[in-house]
């Protein structure tokens, strides 16, 4: 018990402010609702014609039904889980691409540094759309190969900010005394360098989170990311953005999801950022 | 000068050597073979054989892309399996409507975002400064197909003054075109502006900190001359080659608006050749588009020398 | 020049006034931690074509006095108190818009780093001309004639060539000259030279300090040189003032501040200075401590917590400036060098006693 409240006084003398945990407690909601939605008592998000459709809403409909009369609620919270497992899947794999061969561009330097970095900037040299777009062409439009797609296009980036952090830190004194006092390579690089770097991969990550989520929402408005019944939030967007004439109210629950979401993950990674006083351009 | 624009120059031709081959290694590499796509599920070990052949698929890689890459600068990029068009022409015919996207957005942006930015960043913490920080803010946490549905629902369903989709040719009529163009500008600019004004902001406020600004102004000089004469150059570095990079986000962005107001531009073609396997015609956006954004970051290479002196000398010798 | 001479243009008493007067200046910043002293209540004067020594530590408030004078500093979260008459006229509360009329016109500024007070992307030619341009209202081909006979004043090899280079061109010693030019471009009366060559090679720092003292003679610019070495100023400048925590604690006509040090930490300033004719096994002496805390400066002396000679006064009270000896001589402190001075002059002359002639006062 005293351990418990010990960490709630340590959280609340980091003075994060009341945006930083509206903005914890609303992606903890999201997460929430996305794990449990089977339990919760909802409506089958993708039963069609079940009500009248473009119905305003009601007690029995919260946020109304859509153009084919689909439950707007229930389609929210299943299409939360594209956004999350798309948006924290292909960072997860950004790191695992970018952040390992950054690490070690970073602290070996030389030739790997050369031939690594160099990959990166040819990888950089692609509009990022494009290469989503012809690797979704000619993979098909699947949870996974959206998730993939997302997490190789932002490896090189990640990479890149991997491999910088490492070099400053590689660079720093208290390095040169650990290899000097002995210390093998593989605890060199997890006790000194990875803690150190992990610091400022951790505001990067989150903001990388958003922009991935971004970007699948982006896909999936424009009928290219997974393929229906299966609801997403840019899909919902769209199928609402044919019927402004008849609701123009649908538009919104999805939109605001989206918003509510993203802005959340950045004004995190923003505190994040200034917590750690890592200046801006860097990321 | 001219040095550094010819190295650089002369740099550009193996990064398009090699971007190139990516594009159509990466292409062709992947399993999801391009013979299946066009033949269908109903496809025949044999007429796989034969369309194989026909595609010239059968010949090692490296045959495939010099030829492949013969034909791209004669400017032939193949034929279009869903079209009678070729790529060729139908690029010609779509890219300058998303070049004009671009362009106008680009222009839109910055004259939204550099204003903002030199008066937030006279006076960080005002009000105004807040405002702009909090708005840019919220700006780049949305999604550029929100901003566009809104600006459809408000100006073309609501208030009807602009037209929500449609699209008249800039040499058929120029009023017209611009009135068709007003919403997607907007909504294209809107993203652009977020990212210019954030990074402008800080650099123009690291900037008003250096001594020679302060010697500036211990000669007298008033804040406005300061502003332009001294500050603003030393401060777009980043700037240009975040705009740059920017390009990539803004294909993005203007493929997403040309579908939700219909503009039949390069993003649209893609978009429905994507989704009818039409290979050739992706292989061909992915050309011109990465040609394309290896130029202009070339360009920002060169106005980045032009802007500051050090880097010619700096970076005339790699 | 005699020692006449020199206490005259010190004292309130002369008969020509002042270029410069500075009364009772204070300049506190609002932060976080609270309100910071970084000026607190410095008074000094200074006449046509002299020259002031401004010395102290960093973070002893001098830079921070050099910006105050000039009325450079921030409006925002800064409280500014006390008169400023500079030329005749009172510019305590002149606002940004009346200082343009006299910053770069009338007062100059050399500041510390010729590597960064210089525009990187903008020519050096540009950089004199625009000053010129704007005050002496001259057209553009004057302006080069005037930005390159300055040049050539401040021993800038090939002017005209130098007009079109960009800063990054030239090395630290001319990228200095540079700026200088750029101080004297409208013929200021005053030059305010912020640790001029700090950053500069020992090699060049002699030239540097040479060429604003020889152009000081030339034009008749009085100067307020700052540094931290006081063995820049001892034999450039007409009066020196030792700051500390944000006050001068002794200030005095140079040559009576060497023979006559009061101060404490004058002493200890000057001991900490290499000298060439000292044995090279006498180990120099550091200040020990570090400058005080300006949000929350101690009770009494503040330099009592560094002092060797402090005693419980010291920590108690603050010392007011007294008179020493030496005319025209002020320090702060309870336990002076060489013990607490006679009445001063003044006080003597009231009490109807004759002066002591300050000739007297060297043979005795």
């Amino acid at each position: 018990m005293g351990r418990v409240i010990r960490f709630f006084a340590k959280l609340k003398s980091l003075k994060l402010g009341v945006g930083f945990w509206l903005s914890v407690a609303w992606v903890a909601l999201i997460v929430l609702v996305a794990i449990f939605a089977n339990l919760l008592p909802l409506p089958n998000p993708d039963s069609a014609l079940e009500a009248p459709s473009n119905l305003g809403p009601s007690l029995h409909h919260l946020l109304g039904t859509d153009n084919i009369g689909r439950d707007e609620l229930s389609r929210l919270i299943f299409g939360s889980r594209v956004s999350l497992v798309v948006g924290f899947g292909s960072i997860l794999l950004g790191i695992l691409l970018g952040g390992l061969t950054g690490i070690l561009a970073g602290y070996y330097g030389k030739a790997v540094d050369f031939s690594l970095n160099s990959l990166a900037i040819i990888f950089l040299a692609f509009p990022q759309m494009i290469l989503i777009l012809a690797l979704i062409t000619f993979e098909g439009r699947s949870l996974l190969v959206i998730t993939v797609a997302i997490g190789i296009v932002g490896s090189p980036l990640i990479f890149r900010v991997v491999r910088s952090a490492t070099q400053s830190v590689a660079s720093r004194e208290y390095v040169a005394a650990s290899k000097a006092l002995g210390a093998s390579t593989s605890r060199v690089l997890l006790k000194e360098i990875f803690p150190n770097v992990a610091m400022t991969l951790s505001a990067f990550v989150f903001i990388a989170v958003g922009v991935a989520i971004l970007a699948e929402a982006g896909l999936s408005f424009l009928g290219l990311s997974v393929p229906p019944p299966t609801p997403t939030w840019g899909d919902m967007v769209n199928v609402a953005s044919s019927e402004l004439e008849q609701n123009s109210i649908l538009w919104i629950w999805p939109s605001l999801a989206l918003l509510f979401t993203v802005l959340s993950i950045n004004v995190v990674a923003d505190r994040l950022r200034m917590k750690f006083g890592i200046r801006e351009s860097f990321l | 000068m001219k040095r550094y624009i010819l190295i650089r120059l002369a740099a550009v031709v193996p990064i398009l050597l090699i971007t190139s081959f990516f594009s159509f290694y990466l292409l062709n590499l992947l399993p999801g073979n391009p013979v299946d796509a066009i033949c269908g599920v109903g496809c025949t070990a044999a007429g796989h054989v034969k369309l194989t052949h026909q595609l010239g698929l059968d010949k090692p890689m490296l045959t495939r892309y010099l030829i492949f890459l013969k034909h791209a600068l004669t400017g032939n990029l193949g034929k279009s399996y869903t079209t009678d068009q070729t790529v060729t022409q139908a690029l010609a015919q779509r890219l300058p409507i998303t070049l004009e996207l671009m362009f106008l957005s680009q222009v839109v942006a910055l004259l939204i975002a550099v204003p903002l930015a030199m008066a937030t960043a006279l006076r960080p913490g005002s009000r105004l400064d807040r405002y702009g920080s909090t708005f840019s803010f919220s700006l780049l946490s949305t999604p550029t197909f929100v901003i566009g549905v809104f600006l459809v629902l408000a100006f073309a369903v609501k208030l009807h003054i602009f037209p929500a989709t449609g699209y008249t040719n800039l040499t058929q009529n120029v009023g017209e075109n611009l009135k068709s163009m007003v919403l997607p500008v907007i909504t294209l600019s809107l993203g652009s502006v977020a990212v210019y004004h954030r990074v402008l902001r800080s650099d123009l406020i690291s900037t008003l900190q250096e001594d020679f600004v302060t010697v500036a102004k211990a000669k007298g000089l008033s804040t406005r001359y300061i502003m332009l004469r001294h500050v603003i150059r030393p401060s777009t570095l980043t700037f240009v080659t975040l705009a740059s990079l920017n390009i990539g986000n803004l294909i993005g962005g203007a493929f997403i608006i040309e579908v939700i107001f219909q503009l039949p531009g390069i993003g649209l073609m893609t978009i429905s050749s994507i989704l009818q396997n039409d290979y050739l015609m992706v292989q061909g956006v992915v050309l011109v588009t990465t040609v394309g954004f290896v130029l202009l970051s070339l360009l920002a290479d060169i106005l980045n020398a032009v802007i500051d002196p050090r880097i010619r000398v700096a970076r005339a010798g790699l | 020049m005699s020692t006449t001479q020199t206490y005259m243009h010190v004292s309130q008493s002369s008969d020509s006034a002042p270029l410069l007067e500075v009364r009772d200046l204070k300049t506190h910043f609002e932060t976080g931690r609270g309100r910071v002293k970084a000026v607190d209540g410095v008074s000094f004067s200074l006449n046509k074509g002299r020259t002031i020594g401004i010395v102290g530590e960093s973070g002893s408030g001098k830079t921070v006095l050099s910006r105050s004078v000039m009325r450079m500093l921030p409006r925002h979260g800064v409280i500014n108190d006390g008169q400023l008459i500079f030329d005749g006229q009172d510019i305590s509360d002149y606002t940004d818009e009346q200082m343009r009329r006299i910053w770069g016109a009338q007062i100059g500024l050399v500041s510390q780093d010729p590597m960064t007070s210089l525009n990187p992307v903008v020519r050096i030619g540009r950089q004199i001309t625009e000053s010129v341009r704007l005050h002496l209202k001259i057209d553009k081909g004057q302006a080069n004639e005037m930005a390159i006979s300055i040049l050539k004043s401040v021993a800038m090899p090939e002017p005209e060539r130098r007009m079109r280079s960009y800063p990054h061109e030239l090395s630290g010693g001319l990228r200095q000259r540079v700026t200088i030019a750029m101080a004297l471009a409208c013929g200021p009366k005053l030059i305010i030279a912020d640790e001029p060559t700090t950053a500069l090679d020992v090699t060049v720092q002699a030239q540097i300090l040479d060429l604003l003292g020889s152009l000081q003679r030339e034009r008749n610019m009085a100067m307020i040189l700052i540094t931290h070495d006081l063995g820049v100023v001892s034999d450039r400048c007409d009066e020196i003032a030792v700051m500390y925590a944000g006050k001068i604690v002794e200030r005095a006509p140079t040559k009576y501040l060497f023979s006559n040090m009061k101060m404490r930490y004058t002493q200890a300033l000057f001991e900490s200075i290499p000298k060439l004719n000292a044995p090279s096994n006498v180990p120099l002496r550091a200040i020990e401590g570090r400058p005080p805390d300006l949000v929350n400066p101690p009770l009494g002396c503040s330099f009592a917590p560094r002092c060797a000679y402090a005693d419980e006064r010291c920590h108690t009270l603050e010392p007011p400036l007294m008179a020493a000896e030496t005319p025209g001589h002020v320090f702060a402190c309870w336990n002076p060098v060489g013990g607490m001075p006679p009445p001063p002059a003044h006080m003597v002359e009231r009490l109807g006693v004759k002066p002591v002639r300050e000739e007297k006062f060297f043979k005795s």
